[in-house]
């Protein structure tokens, strides 16, 4: 582990010491962030959270005088009960895209201050765009996660590869409904089910459950956390499914061999707001505006392959690296992004699609059991 | 007449600490949550109760977390029984093995924890792989991912909470008993049914409510180790809390659960609520009615007693497989702790430091073990403090409403923990305690209380009051007495009591979660942050520290244990 | 052991009701300091709920309880000073037997060096030196018996409540232990309740004795005059053993089916006969002789019983079975003989017929 990681701080190191000296005349130009006090931010942990400090928390106490505190990231239930106590969790909270729209519905979320901004990174957010309330933190996509050494010869292209069980068989493992939109299986299903990607929405709920009717006889488990999707396919219990992109490739980066295909591949998105009732609301404010920045976000990038979400991050990224990004130029298309604006809409039957979701799925595994 | 009234106060006096917490910590907050499941965009309305009726996947659900609750209730039973039986009547000595086995399902996070059973029941696990170098099998069963692998993930958990109380309840049997029993003629087996049965049952009542009450709120382990038709009641609450944030609907449904089970606790009180006069002698004699009314239950004795000496072996050989259930996934789990992989695999590919070098030098994980250890003591001791009075007012006193107070200091076990965390939480945030450590001392409090009430009525139930009575004939003061006597006597069930309640803290994440801030983040949320999105050999470390404590503390008591025997019979001869 | 004075206890309209059951009726007895008084009565008649009361285990429904003229019911049991010795001695089974008896001592703050002097004193005193690091598990019977007595009485308290200390033993050692017992009893001078319901015991042993019926005191006195003038049938049929015979109202006074008439035969101090009542009558104030003596009741011997000095005969006479003890230098009596029944002049005593028990 020692030695892991501290190639790791080192790779930081230099891309930080070559970034402070090679960008010293840019950042003149920027923003003064400089503060006092202290800001409490979302913490992921594990590879994540070494991510966020190198990249972002560590940098900017340096530059800014402010103390970071990191604080265990919650669910956004949680953290929406939280707001509503007037006790928020987090000064920058870390929202799912498809949990932010009831968070903007309710009211909960200041608005950010783009003044602290440098002009053209908010032009930056060119795939998921920098909103009054949030600002995207960083983009993922539920990609076909395989055995690359049991499909070497021939690889699953699409969903549809996914529930051909005939010619790519194995065992397959996809994330359970109750996931809802992030677990992005009732796209996967139809999508697998010959579906256009821009016909995809609003999701045809029937089709999706016929089309996991099809596949359950090979799914050996649903995955219930993005750590168990991978961990099924290091321990060879699950040989093709779903899985995010990042874990993928951590789990290879630390020697495990399973591949990816981009296709059809699920884009979503988390984050950064500023809740109503934090207690260090400008901390809050600058911490968000350092993380716009597009130097900071590609030595992100570089420790975690959750793409940037500054597009103009990747004039900071090696090709190399970039090309295993979501949202690299090559792949960026080949990807459906999530329709949050859907999972949050309420459809004839009074319900959101996220709580449509939820009940689909609790009848499914009821009724065919 | 003053008589009387001085005994009221003292009842009183006794009952007030745990009314004052539950007020606070508990009703309080459920009275909050009752209050939102009436609320509906700013009005008061049934539309979440109307809605949970109108859909009748819910009746689904609620009939199968009830079923799953009970079978896993009776393979406990099943399994624990005869567990417990031997260690209380033939291998005394294992007592303290016993006691170190209740922890050991908690000593690790609940992800690794699964993942020991996936790495043991999985398709290349252990199991299968055994089988199939045996030759007995050709393709890998599937022994996880379906119901089996539900139940037994949640067996391991809970198997202690069975074999705990009945335990105590067995070593409290006076063995003349049993030899009364054949001294009038009873074989072995008739024996056991008319007499040792009969006499176990609080344990046993003790048990079941423990097992039962605590699978309810089981939902992860299901989800991870389960097939998706395993789906529990607390998972439909869950994501209701933490996705759709549909807090109306998910106290509704807290509710409903709350009213079932209470209705089935007071429908089947006189065997669960082991309170005042029906304990002593309406329960043995039932079961002799019943046993003698059917001819068969005789032809089954009869049975018995000419099987009775395969009973030896057959209890020995029962002893060893559980042990091995309770333990072999916490040698998984040690196994991997000294992984040298980076990521988590089974078996390791070789051993090495690297994970414990990374424990140690990790200062929020050490700093959350530490609070996390102080947090769960202090809840523990002061649930102790209070429970213990608590449980001698409804185990001793016989006034109207005893089983209303026993029900209620249960049942922060039947609401499902995400809906008392959620309460916990908006009335911490109104008296300015927001992040305080004091509100996590609280709410493990309230979550321990339950464990405490239930194993020390059903111990103070069959406790012979003339000790007591001696001691106080001998001139101690009523404190005196407890401490001298009743407490070195019960101190199984105490133990027992302290343990759970302890462990129900320290395990506890999905209200940490609700409670935590800067001040105060537990190891269980420190885990979980860690191997949300990657399971890293980091948390098995945890594990495996947990198990040398506990193996140091156990050795050492042994080792006093053993002194102490042996200067007593220097100086006895 | 230092000599404790004794103090007086007494019970006055004791009452007790455990649901439905009433334990204690109106119970009203004293008794006087450094008195060894015994509570008799068949199982269930509510001796041990009297203990319990003094000893303030048991909170009464009515009723006072005064030791050494002061009023006791707002003492806590610890304060109350009373030494008892439970039914089922229940010793303290973590500690050992030293630790047992020292266990009153430490409460009142005795010093280590003290205890262990009254510790060692109190196992002198029941015969079980060396037995102080033993485990209570590790005694016998008796043994555990004379712990608890011991423990009891370490703390020399001023009274002594005993619960059946002696029927978990076998006859000799009982009897034993009973001598014992009164020896450590004049050596002490503390008031002794003992509870009982071994009738010898408590005549042997009690200065008084207290019989009790189904919660009520049904008299109490020496053990002479509970035996020589019994209140009621019940009393006489518990203390000792006795025959109840029919009776036709007279005059004369006879038995039924006989023709002999029995006046002489009642004590001075009988009630008089009425219909339906009976004579009770104790086998040792019965002669059986020949059936050629004159002024008997011709009867046959159907069961016999040797016993030493005395021969138990079992007659019958007139249909009315009737139990004699005849002395053994006589005759030895054998089943299917012939004899002749005498009754002993103001010996009988007339009751009205018991209710059935
Ligand atoms: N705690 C109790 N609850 C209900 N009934 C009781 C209780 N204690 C005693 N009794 C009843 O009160 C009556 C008197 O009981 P007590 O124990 O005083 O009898 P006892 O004379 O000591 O009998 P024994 O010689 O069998 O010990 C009995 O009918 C008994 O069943
Ligand atoms: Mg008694």
């Amino acid at each position: 582990m020692s030695k892991h990681l501290n190639r790791r701080r080192l790779l930081a190191a230099t891309v930080l010491g070559g970034a402070t000296t090679m960008l010293s005349r840019p950042s003149l130009a920027q923003n003064s962030l400089r503060g006092t006090g202290s800001v409490i931010v979302h913490f992921g942990g594990g590879t994540m959270g070494d991510a966020q400090r190198i990249a972002y928390s560590e940098p900017f106490e340096r530059e800014t005088g402010i103390r970071v505190i990191h604080q265990a990231g919650v669910t956004a239930g949680v953290q929406r009960a939280a707001i509503l106590a007037g006790a928020p969790k987090h000064d920058v909270a870390n929202i799912s895209g498809g949990s932010m729209a009831a968070f903007e519905q309710d009211n909960l979320l200041l608005p950010i201050d783009y003044g602290f901004w440098n002009e053209r990174d908010r032009a930056g957010y060119d795939i998921v765009p920098a909103a009054r309330l949030y600002v995207p933190a960083m983009l993922y996509s539920m990609v076909i996660a395989f055995d690359a050494q049991r499909y070497a010869n021939r690889s699953p292209q699409s969903w549809a590869d996914v529930w051909n069980a005939r010619d790519f068989p194995g065992r397959r493992t996809l994330a359970a409904g109750a996931n809802a939109a992030d677990g992005a299986s009732y796209e996967i299903a139809l999508l697998a089910d010959g579906v256009k990607p821009e016909d995809l929405y609003p999701i045809d709920w029937e089709r999706a459950l016929r089309s996991l009717d099809r596949i359950r006889p090979e799914v050996t488990k649903w995955w219930a956390n993005g750590a168990e999707s991978v961990q099924l396919q290091v321990d060879r219990q699950a040989t093709i499914g779903s899985a995010w992109n990042g874990r993928i490739d951590g789990a290879n980066d630390q020697g495990a061999r399973i591949g990816k295909n981009w296709n059809q591949g699920i884009l979503q998105w988390a984050g950064w707001a500023i809740p109503r009732g934090v207690a260090n609301a400008e901390n809050a404010q600058k911490y968000i505006a350092f993380m716009s920045r597009p130097e900071p976000q590609a030595r992100f990038s570089e420790i975690i392959t959750y793409g940037p979400t500054n597009s103009l991050a990747f004039n900071h990224i090696p090709a190399d690296r970039a090309a295993l990004l979501p949202t690299a130029p090559a792949v960026k298309d080949l990807q459906i992004v999530q329709n949050y604006t859907f999972w949050n809409a309420v459809d004839s039957t009074g319900q959101t699609g996220l709580r449509r979701a939820i009940s689909e799925w609790e009848r499914w595994v009821a009724s065919r059991r | 007449m003053t008589v009387a009234t001085r005994t009221d106060h003292g009842r009183a006096a006794m009952l007030l600490p745990v009314l004052l917490l539950l007020a606070l910590g508990y009703l309080g907050p459920l009275g909050m949550v009752a209050w939102t499941s009436l609320r509906r965009a700013g009005q008061t309305s049934l539309a979440a109760y109307a809605e949970i009726l109108a859909q009748p996947v819910f009746l689904d659900i609620f009939l199968r977390t009830l079923t799953t609750a009970g079978i896993v209730t009776l393979f406990c039973t099943a399994i624990g029984y005869p567990f417990a039986y031997l260690v209380a009547t033939r291998a005394r000595s294992w007592a303290g093995l016993v006691m170190a086995l209740v922890a050991m399902p908690y000593l690790t996070s609940i992800l690794i924890r699964s993942y020991a059973w996936v790495a043991i029941l999985g398709g290349g696990g252990l199991v299968n792989r055994a089988l199939m170098a045996l030759g007995l099998i050709e393709d890998p069963l599937r022994l996880v991912f379906n119901s089996f692998g539900s139940y037994v993930g949640m067996v391991q958990v809970l198997l202690p909470m069975m074999v705990l109380p009945l335990y105590a309840a067995m070593r409290r049997i006076d063995p003349t008993l049993l030899r009364a029993g054949a001294s009038l003629g009873g074989g072995p087996a008739s024996v056991f049914a008319t007499v040792f049965l009969p006499l176990s049952m609080p344990g046993l009542a003790a048990g079941a409510a423990l097992v039962f009450l605590s699978a309810l709120g089981f939902y992860i382990t299901p989800a991870l180790l389960g097939a998706p038709g395993d789906y529990m009641l607390a998972q439909a609450i869950e994501v209701r809390v933490t996705t759709l944030a549909e807090f109306d609907v998910a106290a509704a449904l807290s509710w409903m659960l709350f009213a079932m089970v209470a209705m089935l606790l007071l429908f089947l009180r006189r065997w669960i609520v082991p309170l005042g006069e029906e304990q002593p002698t309406a329960r043995p004699s039932r079961v002799r009615a019943v046993a003698s009314t059917a001819a068969i239950a005789r032809l089954v004795q009869r049975a018995g007693d000419r099987l009775a000496p395969l009973a030896g072996p057959l209890l020995w050989i029962h002893g060893m497989l559980v042990l091995t259930f309770l333990l072999a996934p916490m040698v998984v789990v040690v196994l991997i702790a000294f992984s040298s992989a980076p990521y988590l695999t089974f078996p390791p590919p070789s051993y090495s430091w690297r994970w414990f070098v990374a424990f140690f030098r990790d200062t929020n994980w050490l700093q959350a073990g530490w609070f996390s250890l102080w947090v769960s003591t202090a809840a523990a001791v002061t649930t102790l403090a209070i429970g213990t009075p608590f449980a001698f007012a409804l185990a001793r006193g016989c006034f109207a409403g005893r089983r209303l107070l026993w029900l209620l200091a249960v049942s922060p076990m039947i609401l499902p923990h995400i809906v008392i965390g959620l309460g916990l939480f908006f009335t911490f945030v109104a008296l300015g305690l927001n992040g305080h450590p004091v509100s996590f001392w609280i709410a493990y409090v309230v979550t321990g209380l339950p464990y405490v009430v239930i194993v020390l009525v059903a111990a103070l139930g069959r406790f012979d009051r003339d000790m007591e009575r001696a001691a106080t004939s001998l001139g101690a003061a009523p404190l005196t007495v407890f401490r001298t006597v009743t407490l070195p006597l019960l101190a199984a069930s105490f133990a027992t009591a302290f343990l759970f309640a302890f462990l129900s803290g320290f395990d506890d994440l999905i209200i940490g979660l609700f409670l935590s801030s800067p001040r105060g983040t537990t190891l269980a949320i420190r885990m979980w942050e860690d191997i949300r999105l990657e399971i890293s050999p980091k948390t098995a470390v945890v594990g495996a520290l947990q198990l040398a404590v506990l193996l140091v503390v156990l050795g050492a008591r042994g080792l006093s244990g053993w002194v102490g025997q042996l200067r007593r019979q220097r100086t006895s001869s | 052991m230092v000599q404790g004075a004794g103090q007086s206890v007494e019970i006055q309209g004791l009452s007790k009701r455990f649901g439905d059951v009433v334990a204690l009726d109106r119970v009203s007895l004293t008794v006087r300091p450094g008195e060894f008084m015994a509570l008799l009565g068949p199982s269930g008649s509510g001796k041990t709920t009297i203990l319990m009361a003094v000893a303030g285990f048991e909170q009464a429904d009515t009723g006072a309880i005064r030791i050494g003229g002061r009023a006791i019911d707002r003492l806590p049991p610890h304060k109350r000073d009373i030494g008892v010795v439970f039914q089922r001695y229940a010793l303290f089974p973590h500690m050992t037997v030293a630790e047992n008896l020292a266990y009153s001592l430490r409460r009142r703050g005795i010093a280590a060096a003290e205890t262990a002097r009254r510790v060692e004193e109190a196992l002198a005193l029941v015969k079980m030196e060396g037995y102080g690091a033993r485990g209570v598990d590790q005694l016998s019977g008796g043994q555990q018996q004379r712990v608890a007595i011991a423990r009891a009485l370490i703390f020399r308290p001023a009274v002594l409540l005993m619960d059946e200390p002696m029927s978990a033993l076998d006859k000799k050692l009982r009897e034993h232990m009973q001598m014992e017992l009164r020896l450590l009893h004049r050596e002490l001078g503390a008031t002794i309740i003992l509870v009982t319901h071994d009738q010898e015991e408590a005549l042997s042993m009690a200065d008084r004795v207290a019989l009790l019926h189904e919660g009520r005191l049904r008299q109490m006195g020496t053990p002479a005059e509970l035996y020589r003038a019994p209140a009621d049938a019940f009393v006489a049929g518990f203390i000792g053993r006795n025959n109840f015979l029919p009776i036709e109202a007279g005059p004369p006074l006879r038995l039924r089916g006989c023709d002999g008439d029995l006046v002489g035969v009642l004590a001075e101090d009988s009630a008089a006969p009425r219909p339906g009542d009976v004579l009770a009558i104790r086998p040792e104030h019965m002669a059986l002789l020949p059936p050629e003596v004159p002024g008997g009741e011709p009867c046959r011997v159907l069961e016999t019983a040797f016993g030493g000095a005395r021969q138990t005969v079992l007659v019958e006479a007139a249909h009315h079975r009737i139990t004699v003890e005849a002395a053994v230098s006589d005759h030895l009596w054998q089943p299917g003989q012939a004899a002749s029944l005498h009754f002993n002049p103001r010996t009988g005593r007339i009751f009205p017929a018991p209710g059935p028990q």
